[in-house]
């Protein structure tokens, strides 16, 4: 593992950081016509760039050698998940059921009530 | 290039085999990139280093021109100046570190290109996993759903619930954090890099 071979090295930085960008854009994904058109006019406009693209992609590629030490690969706890139920069907979404819409509304209802009464004791 | 398109036999091939077209095609090629390549690598040798990386690169092209598709030569030209470049900095800076260490005659010079990559091997491993560890949480966990658990893009925006263009601006910000810490990491310990001498942004 080279990871110097693979960083861009002498190659100017706006060119690898727009090498990146193409690298994450095409990354599993089958680009519209006109935008594939668009990256082989870029690809095609200066060794640099070829050399870039190349190497970033190589590097993304090589990235998959990380699995056998994932372990040490730290994963955020911040992030929320809302639509983790869409993926784990397995997971049961909690929703309410008729009983608890009831006690909401009459919670509520309560609640409405008392505050009624609060405001004209205090008025 | 009138040296180097001679009909000579070099490495035992025997370079009259191969079609004047392509030879005509490699030809203006040549003509017609040599300086755009010669701009693109003066970043990384001298003027002299640069003329040889060039010279040798098109022989090796010269040398594969029957093999090689029409449309990847320039490609090919390309990739293969680059490595030759990459490989003499590469060169420069292993026997700069071993020849202040180690005393020559106890190693030949297979062995001490084993232990530098071997080194090399341990110390990119360590230096990723820092990088990755250091990225922000939600573009860290995107990254790693992508790479590590190999989820499509497709399958993170929905479990993130972003969209697949907010994905692609996490793995690019990733990607791009990841290399300036890696740049910064190597470049600070550039014994054992060609980086040395290199600019790191």
């Amino acid at each position: 593992m080279s990871l110097d071979e693979w960083l861009g090295v002498g190659i100017p930085e706006d060119v690898v950081e727009k090498a990146i960008e193409w690298v994450a854009r095409l990354d599993g994904t089958e680009l519209p016509e006109t935008e594939r058109a668009e990256f082989f006019t870029w690809l095609d406009e200066a060794p640099e760039h070829q050399w870039a693209y190349e190497e970033i992609s190589e590097a993304w590629s090589k990235l998959h050698g990380l699995r056998e030490v994932a372990d040490v690969l730290h994963r955020s706890q911040v992030v929320h998940f809302p639509n983790q139920t869409a993926r784990t069907s397995s997971i049961a979404t909690p929703e309410l059921s008729s009983f608890d819409l009831y006690s909401v509304l009459s919670w509520s209802a309560l609640a409405l009530v008392a505050a009624g009464l609060f405001a004209g004791i205090t008025g | 290039m009138g040296k180097l398109l001679a009909d000579i036999t070099l490495g035992g091939k025997n370079m009259t085999t191969i079609d004047p077209l392509r030879k005509l095609q490699f030809e203006e090629l040549v003509s017609r990139y040599r300086n755009q390549l010669i701009g693109a690598l003066a970043n990384m040798l001298e003027r002299a280093e640069l003329e040889e990386v060039i010279q040798e690169a098109s022989l090796r092209v010269y040398l594969h021109l029957d093999t090689i598709e029409p449309q990847a030569l320039k490609t090919y030209w390309f990739r293969t100046a680059r490595n030759l470049a990459i490989t003499r900095k590469r060169h420069e800076q292993v026997i700069k570190h071993f020849s202040a260490d180690l005393n020559e005659t106890m190693l030949d010079q297979q062995a001490r290109t084993d232990l530098g990559l071997l080194y090399e091997e341990r110390e990119a491993r360590a230096i990723l996993i820092d990088a990755i560890n250091k990225l922000p949480p939600v573009c860290r966990n995107v990254f790693l759903f992508r790479k590590i658990d190999g989820y499509s893009k497709q399958e993170i925006a929905d479990l993130l619930g972003i969209s697949v263009h907010t994905v692609d601006n996490h793995l690019t910000h990733g990607m791009k954090l990841c290399r300036r810490y890696v740049l910064e990491a190597l470049s600070a310990n550039a014994d054992h890099s060609f980086l040395d001498g290199f600019e790191v942004a």
